[in-house]
Formats: structure tokens, sequence, C-alpha cells
């Protein structure tokens, strides 16, 4: 389904396919839509959308046909290898790069300087005028953004509150801490309350303290409905704050979902159960590869699914207490996406 | 111009004027120019008096003058004559006597007079040579006879030259002060901002915020704001500098070691406009020269050589001035004021003698417009290839890479 007509005000293009749920509608009612679609399935347009994206740099290939959307509102873990062409998307995303091939959309059409009021974007190439003080810098940026110079000194010092930093206002940054120089950038990125919030490694070099405090303030500006795409190479922040995810490697995408959806995806069905009776050794429908006297994780034979082993158990007589499919942790997804080698 | 680019070029403005180094550089460095050119006058002026002193001193000179050339009415204490040149030069050289004047038996032009002296310092080794060429005048003058003729040639007769241009009287030579001076402001503007805008250009891309800023305003608006910013600095500059330069003339012009008459200044606003713009205007163009060696380079410390190859190009014509004064309107002139890196201070000099014809301020003034947009162009293409080519040069690899 390719559906392209604005809904909500966007003019948005989304595309459904295997690793994209999202849809819009061309020209059927928003209330009949919610009558026959799935309740899963989101009418709202994507406030990111790359389809097709495809970058070269002379003969390199950075990436490499990447198509994904990000939907309004979610927390969106953008996940890869150093060098995989994370910040180069991004990159293109906002302008900074010219695409080879592909369209990247943000709000509904390619990004352009004027949408900078909705726009906060923390690189990880990051860095602030050393020899200017604190408030004017954050005010500087308010004012980039479309804040008046009053209002985004008002907010700059609000935000200088929030984060410890109020007696530091008139300071020039370059006097700062390296993680009191990232507060205030988290501070520059974030001033004018934007609907989409793009963080590169955000709590980089942070201590667990300021870290802590940050994951906080990235969960506020989710609840006030912020569109997050955040990309880290710390997996508890992922599965802590991300309602989907996506890995690439080498330009490519690997991976997109919900964290459920990954897990699921790339368990290899093992099982875990806890249990009171006697668990039989051997079975036709699974065999044990770990167990204690109350604890087992079992594999189903060739041929077999969880739900066969659950009735070869109760059939043995055993009362499971707790029964659920072993999953891969994302650190281990992420690892063995990064190690595998690529087939020819 | 919105408030974006309003906010970019006022904050280019302002992080540079209220620098320390701005004020250091503008007020200071003029003043050190004008205290080292009064040091230079006075220790000049220090040394002929001491080398009067010194002449003051002499208790004993002999001349030897076999051609009976000197008239005996000057040859008065410590002045004598000697009738043994050996005897006397073995004085000098035993330290008895001051100084042996040989005059030549025969005089013609190609004579030649020497003189012995016992060594004092050697700056002042020729301290009797005004009183050696005195000698020989006043003797020759004597042999006229005709006091008055002889006052009349003594007399620094005033000399007044009236050249007609148009069939009007052209301007007078100190109609070119306030013009001229245009040179030296263009030249200390040059001097001492080039690091300022090098650093202002590679300030964002240093500091890491480049990437931040350009999801906020355009590379060109960015360039241009910068250079609209840098542009308010440089007239700030030229103002203040200039008015320094009057203050201290006007406060100390009695005891300069040259006269000036205010009186005779000439302030013709066409050519001081015209020199404001040439200045200003070359001003710009090598503040978006050094935008693209800006963004071509990690940080300004790396510039140093092409700033040096472009500075030495903006001044050169400083190698060649002569040659532009004899013939502002000659070849060299003409071609090096279309040259886009001589044509500031070319242009800004022979604006100054009046050597531009209306048809060329015009062209001029075009050239040096589209000279500012090449240069502008071609530096918003280094900014958008190398500003995020953090800690490394911008290579022709990537210059010329297909996009």
């Amino acid at each position: 389904m390719d559906l392209s007509t604005p809904v909500d005000g966007f003019a948005a293009t989304s595309r459904s396919g295997p690793s994209s749920e999202s849809c819009s509608a061309p020209s059927v009612s928003r209330s009949l839509l919610l009558a026959i679609l799935p309740v899963s399935v989101s009418l709202d347009p994507p406030t990111v959308l790359v389809e097709d994206f495809t970058l070269r740099l002379g003969d390199k290939t950075i990436v490499d046909d990447l198509s994904f959307d990000v939907r309004r509102g979610e927390v969106f873990a953008f996940l890869g290898s150093n060098g995989s062409g994370k910040t180069s998307t991004i990159r293109t995303l906002l302008g900074i790069y010219k695409p080879t091939s592909g369209r990247l959309l943000v709000g509904g059409r390619p990004y352009d300087p004027s949408w900078t009021a909705n726009l906060g974007y923390l690189p990880e190439e990051r860095g602030l005028y050393g020899r200017s003080r604190v408030l004017e810098t954050m005010t500087y940026f308010g004012e980039l953004k479309g804040l008046a110079a009053s209002e985004a000194k008002r907010r700059a010092r609000a935000f200088l509150e929030r984060v410890g930093l109020a007696d530091k206002a008139m300071v020039l940054l370059r006097k700062l801490s390296g993680g009191e120089q990232q507060k205030v950038q988290l501070g520059v990125t974030t001033i004018n309350e934007p609907q989409l919030l793009i963080l590169d490694e955000p709590t980089k070099g942070l201590d667990p303290v300021n870290r802590e405090l940050l994951l906080e303030l990235v969960l506020e500006h989710k609840a006030r409905g912020a569109t997050i795409v955040y990309i880290t190479h710390q997996m508890d922040e992922v599965e802590r704050l991300a309602d989907r995810v996506m890995i690439i490697k080498s330009g490519r995408r690997q991976l997109l979902g919900s964290l459920a959806e990954i897990r699921r995806e790339r368990g290899d069905g093992m099982l875990e159960i806890e249990f009171e009776g006697a668990l039989p050794p051997r079975h036709d429908a699974y065999d044990v590869l770990k167990s204690t006297p109350t604890t087992a994780t079992l594999k189903p034979a060739v041929g077999r699914t969880d739900q066969d082993v659950c009735l070869a158990l109760l059939g043995a007589g055993l009362r499971l207490r707790r029964y659920r499919t072993a999953e891969p942790s994302l650190t281990e997804i992420f690892i063995e996406i990064h190690t595998r080698k690529e087939s020819a | 111009m919105n408030a974006r680019l309003i906010a970019v070029t006022r904050r280019e403005y302002v992080s540079i004027v209220t620098r320390k180094s701005f004020w250091l550089g503008t007020l200071l460095i003029p003043l050190l120019i004008v205290v080292l050119g009064g040091i230079s006058a006075l220790s000049a002026k220090s040394a002929k008096q001491s080398e009067k002193a010194e002449m003051g001193k002499a208790k004993h000179i002999e001349v030897d003058d076999p051609g009976h050339m000197i008239s005996d009415r000057f040859l008065v204490p410590p002045v004598q004559r000697t009738s043994d040149r050996e005897a006397a030069l073995a004085e000098v050289k035993a330290g008895r006597i001051d100084a042996l004047i040989v005059y030549p038996a025969v005089l013609n032009p190609e004579s030649h007079i020497a003189i012995h002296a016992k060594e004092t310092w050697i700056t002042q080794r020729d301290r009797f040579e005004p009183m050696a060429k005195s000698l020989l005048k006043d003797s020759i003058l004597d042999r006229v006879g005709d006091p008055n003729l002889i006052a009349v040639y003594n007399a620094k007769l005033p000399i007044e030259t009236i050249s007609y241009k148009d069939g009007l009287p052209a301007k007078d030579i100190s109609a070119l002060i306030v013009p001229g001076s245009f040179i030296a402001l263009f030249y200390m503007l040059l001097i001492m901002s080039s690091n300022t805008l090098l650093t202002s250009m590679t300030e964002e891309k240093e500091n890491r915020v480049i990437e931040v800023l350009l999801t906020s305003i355009r590379t060109r608006e960015l360039l241009f704001c910068k250079l609209l910013g840098l542009a308010a600095v440089g007239i700030t500059q030229l103002v203040l500098t200039l008015g320094l330069a009057l203050g201290v003339g006007a406060a100390l012009h009695t005891k300069l070691p040259f006269n000036i008459d205010f009186a005779k200044i000439v302030l013709d606003p066409v050519t001081i406009g015209l020199g404001f713009f040439y200045t200003i205007s070359g001003y710009m163009l090598y503040a978006a020269i050094m935008a693209g060696v800006g963004a071509s380079v990690p940080t300004a410390r790396e510039a140093g050589g092409l700033v040096a190859f472009f500075l030495i190009c903006a001044l050169s014509p400083f190698y060649f001035i002569m040659a532009l004064v004899a013939e502002p309107t000659g070849t060299t002139a003409i071609v090096t004021s279309y040259f886009p890196l001589t044509a500031p201070l070319v242009l800004v000099l022979r604006n100054a003698l009046g050597a531009l014809s209306p048809l060329e301020i015009v062209t001029s003034m075009v050239a040096m417009c589209a000279y500012i947009g090449l240069a502008f162009m071609g530096s918003v293409k280094l900014f958008e290839l190398g500003a995020l080519e953090y800690g490394q040069r911008l290579s022709f690899k990537r210059l010329f890479a297909k996009p």
C-alpha cells in the first residue's frame, strides 16, 4: 500500500511493509479507518520518513537503500556500530549532506532550516562557543530556533535551575567541566521544546548521576509528546527508553521493530521453566540444556513447538509455576549482528 | 532579513568587538605606529643635533687648498689653512687635530674632496662634509662679487606650480591626504584583522558547533551573516582608527616632526566615499577568502601558510608603489586594478591620486562586487565540503569528488 495524502495537516508519505506498520490514507476518513484497521496500526503520519536512501561519497557507499520511519511521539532507538552510517543518515535527514538517492522527510517534507523551531539536534560531534557565557550561548541558540531573546533567556534560566547550573549562567563555557558542558548542550538542544529530538549518544562521558538526570529529561520530553530519535551504544538505555529499535550495519538495515518483536524474532525457541515435581530428563519433545531441582532451560526438539513442550511437561505431572520463552538481550542481538559474516 | 540572520550577524559583531584583543589591536597598534614613528623622527633629529654638537666641539681643523679655491675670509678659527699636508695628516692620525680637509689642485666636475678626521662615532664620520661643501660653495659665490645675487642664490625662493585639468586648476596635493590615508587604513585593517577574520571563520568548526548551526541556517546564510558582521567590525575599526589618528594628530600637531597645514586639507566627499568603498570592499573580499581558507583547515593555527600567502598578495602593490605613483594610469596600474588580489590597494591608491576615470570607477566597483561574490560562492562550496571535516584538512580529492 502506498499512500500519500495529508492526514492531520501533515503532507506525509508513508509506506507499509514487513518492517513498517504505519500508514496513512488518501481519501478515506480517519474514523472509517479507525473502525476497520487493527488498533496497533498508527494513523499519524510519521515524523521522520526515510525511503530507499542511499549515500555514496566517491566510490564508497556509506548508506545503502535504507528505509524506516519514526512515528509521532515514540522513542526510536537508532543503533549500529561505529561507522555504520548512523551519523551520515542523520546529517542527510537534516539537509547537511545531499542523498545520492532516496527520499528523506521530516514533518512530511525534506528538511529545511525554517523547520528549526521544531527540531532539537544533539550531534555526536558537539561543542559550544568556549569563549561565550552559558546564558548568552543558550539565548543565542534559542533565538536561532525562533524564540524571542527574552523568552529564550527565561527558558535557559529555567533549564539551568533544573540541572543545577543556575549559578553558572554567567560563566564562560570553557570553564565548565565536560559533564556541565554536556548539560548545557542538552539545554541548547531542547530550549525550543521541539517536536523532534535527535540525540546522538547523549550520555557519552557522563557520570551515573548525570546520566540518570539526562535520561529523566529525555523521558520528560517523551511525556510531553516529543518524537525522539535516540542514538546510543548503551543497550540498557534503549531497553529503558525505546519504543522501537533499528539496527544498521555497513549502511544497511538489519533489524526494525519493537523490542518485544525483535527479541521474539531473534530468539531460538528456548524455554525457561520453574516447576514443582520431577522433570523427566529425556523426552521426545525437548532436550534439557540446564536444570536445577526447581528450574530448567529446555530446547524444543526438531519439529516440535513450545506448546508441544508445555503439553509434554504437564503430561509428565509437572506443576509449572513459571513458563517463558527465553529471549536474547539487545546486547546479544547487537553483537550477533555485528559479528556475523555477510553471506555471499 | 529574518530574526535568525540578525541573531547570527549580531553575535558575529558583538563577540569580536567585546574581545580585549580587538581593542588592543584597534587602539594600540595605530598608537604604537605613531609612537614608533615619533621615536624614529626624534632619534633622527637627535642624531643631527649630536652631529652638530660634535662639530661645535672641534678645536682645530686644517684645510689643504693647493688650488687656492677657498677664500681666506671664510677660514676662521678653528679652521685654518695648512702649509704641510703630510704634517697635518700625521697630526690627525695622532689625534692632535680634529680634521684635515683636502681640496684638489684643479677643480672640475670629476674632482673629489678628501676629509681625514679623528674618529668619534660611526654615525658622525660625515660631520665635516657640510663644512667642506659650504667652504667651497661660499668661496665660489664670493667670486661672483654681487652680494644681491649671492643672497638670491642662498634664499629659499618659494615656487608655486599650478597645473590644469579640463581647463581648471588641478587639486592641491593636500587633497590627497585624506583619500591617501585609506592606503594606511587598508594596510592596518588587514594586518590587524587577518587573525580575527580567520578565527571567526574557523570558530564554529573548532568548537564543533557547526552541525547544530547548519540545522538552523543555510551555509550561504551563515557565511553571509558572518561577512556582514565582519564588515561591521571593519567599519568600526576604520572609524576608531581614523578618529584616533585625527585626535592624536590634532593634539600633537605642534610637536610633530613635520608640519601639516590643516586648513589646506581638502575633504572631497566623492573621493573619500570611494576610498571608503574600496577599503571596505577589499576587506570583505579578503574576509570571504579567509572563509574559504578557514573551511579547508581544521584549526586557525594550521592556516598560517595560506594566510601569509594572501596577505602578501594583498600588500604586494607596496613593492611597486613607485611605478603606480609615477604612472597611475599606466599598464601596471590598470592590470593590477583588475587582478582581484591586488585590486583593493591599487584602487585605493589610484583613487587618492585622482587617476580613476568615471568609467573605471564604475567598472572597478562592479568588479570588486563580483570578486566578493565569487570568493563568497567559492567559500560556500568549501564550507559545505569542509565544515564537518573535523580534525583534518579538506583534500583535493574530496573537493573534486563526484557528488
